[in-house]
């Protein structure tokens, strides 16, 4: 495939991966409590996230080794044990969230409880990843993701005054409510950084067979992609800001938010917002699910592969498979798909020094990246991440206990 | 300890009661004017057809819900009626009930303005 064609691609799969329910909830509750003034969270989150996603193709691509073998092989087992047992538990809280966020999409156009569409979401999922290759799920649920950009054509539609959205760019105290600003600061920061991210891309490369010779290819998808994710989640907060804080609509429930677009769209509006939420959904939930397994069977050695077929990669495919059965009993069983994307969120932030500083290490290991190790710049932005990561670490937990 | 540290004490102990009372209550106020403005825009969604029924029928139960949960009374008659009249489908009838809760979310919304600044 030329170069460019994977470009294009690559920059949509990158924004489809950005765009899912926990950025969606995150970022509905802070547009909806605090109008724009959190945006600089948003916008610290993407740089952040930049970075990591940079790293991680970079690291794939010089060495054509995915992560966490990397980390066994390098760092020992000892090391990897912590970040594996955290990073599984998140995944599977994070598919379980995704797949309550296509089952709550669907409720909202049918009326039937999310709670029976699980099993078809589960099934249709499962059965996506057994018989679809790599190239196709990312491509595909990428370009339909595209259509999360109604909020983008939105947010201008509404327009919001351009100083008070490049003023909420600036980090500012809240005037009341100071916990429930900052929970919402961490797990806006959480969604964006989710593990599974940079996990999945650094496996995605590993899969298209990258070489140093994409190394701008990585460069050129990581900024622009996140970036042009980062845009659409902002357009998230500016919509909510302008539709749900003037009428003092604290988010406690997804159902509060499906009209957000109806001003914009006075008939398409409430169609739109279903479908954003479904697909954005679809296409986290496959990736969340096979970054899991490609993180277990990294982890044990196994053959691990979306591109093989499942009887020639069984532990892999059986990983995904009972990942999503569970996933799918929680949402059954009706766990709150918005509960449990907040929770989530805000453990995201908490692990995220388990799980990146030893990635981070390793992008310093001259006997792996040769002349590619961080330079300069990137080692300053990794030891941001690391400080801020460990202050997410400590503040996640006591901030969603205070915030109620 | 002396009296007068006990009294000192007391009297922090009750400011900071009496604060807890006003959070409290001002977290109520904030709840019930959240759901009573959701029923009233879904509402006004489905008379201008912009929002399915299912939709708002679900969302009107979920209000009442909570609604009845925070003790909020007039709030709970008032989506009542609303969804009496989604039921019938008869948008002419929630007219009425949607110019009381408008009439409800500024009482609320003026509360919590009042709460806030205690």
């Amino acid at each position: 495939m030329k170069k460019s064609l994977q470009l294009f691609l690559g920059i949509l799969t990158a924004i489809g991966g950005f765009f899912d329910i926990g950025n969606l909830v995150t970022a509905t509750q802070a547009g909806a409590a605090f109008r724009f003034q959190l945006l600089w969270a948003l916008a610290l989150g993407t740089l952040m996230v930049i970075f990591l996603v940079e790293m991680s193709g970079r690291f794939a691509a010089v060495t054509g080794k995915p992560i966490p073998s990397a980390i066994r092989e390098h760092l020992g087992a000892r090391v990897w044990i912590a970040p594996f047992v955290v990073l599984v538990l998140l995944h599977f809280l994070t598919l379980a969230a995704e797949i309550g966020g296509v089952a709550f999409a669907l409720q909202l156009v049918t009326g039937i409880s999310f709670q029976l569409w699980a099993i078809p979401v589960g099934v249709l999922m499962w059965l996506f990843l057994w018989r679809a290759t790599f190239d196709a799920i990312e491509y595909s649920t990428a370009t339909l993701g595209l259509i999360a950009l109604c909020f983008v054509v939105a947010a201008v539609m509404y327009h919001p005054p351009k100083s008070e959205v490049l003023s909420g760019l600036l980090p500012s105290l809240p005037k009341q409510d100071g916990s429930r600003y900052w929970l919402y600061a961490v797990s806006i920061i959480g969604a964006l950084i989710a593990p599974y991210m940079f996990y999945f891309y650094s496996s995605g490369a590993v899969e298209d067979k990258w070489d140093p010779t994409y190394l701008n290819v990585n460069r050129f998808v990581s900024v622009s992609g996140m970036a042009f994710g980062a845009v659409i989640t902002g357009a998230v907060i500016v919509v909510a800001g302008l539709v749900l804080h003037p009428l003092r609509i604290e988010v406690d429930s997804i159902n509060q938010t499906a009209f957000m677009l109806t001003g914009a769209f006075p008939f398409w509006g409430f169609a739109l917002f279903a479908a954003s939420m479904a697909i954005a959904c679809v296409g986290a939930s496959t990736e969340v699910g096979l970054s899991l397994a490609y993180t277990v069977a990294q982890t044990f050695g196994w053959n691990w592969g979306q591109s093989l077929e499942p009887r020639k990669d069984a532990r892999f495919a059986l990983t995904y498979t009972v990942a999503i059965l569970l996933a799918t009993l929680l949402m059954v069983f009706g766990i709150d798909p918005l509960k449990l994307t907040i929770y989530t969120m805000a453990l995201n932030a908490t692990v995220l020094p388990i799980v990146s500083i030893p990635f981070l290490l390793l992008m310093n290991d001259g006997h792996l990246l040769r002349q590619h190790t961080n330079g300069r710049i990137a080692n300053a932005a990794a030891g941001v991440i690391v400080v801020i990561s460990v202050i997410l670490f400590f503040v996640s937990i006591p901030l969603l206990i205070v915030a109620g | 300890m002396k009296i007068s540290h006990w009294v000192a004490t007391l009297a922090v102990l009750a400011t900071v009661a009496c604060r807890s009372d006003t959070k409290k209550e001002a977290q109520r106020v904030d709840a019930s004017l959240s759901w009573v403005a959701t029923a009233g825009t879904v509402t006004k969604g489905w008379v201008d057809n912009r929002l399915p029924v299912r939709y708002v029928e679900r969302v009107l139960g979920e209000a009442h819900h909570q609604l009845e949960r925070s003790g909020e009374a007039e709030g709970v008659r008032i989506v009542e009626s609303l969804s009496d009249a989604v039921r019938r489908r008869d948008p002419a009838a929630a007219r009425e009930p949607m110019a009381s809760l408008v009439e409800r979310w500024s009482a609320l919304r003026q509360r919590s303005e009042q709460l806030k600044s205690q």
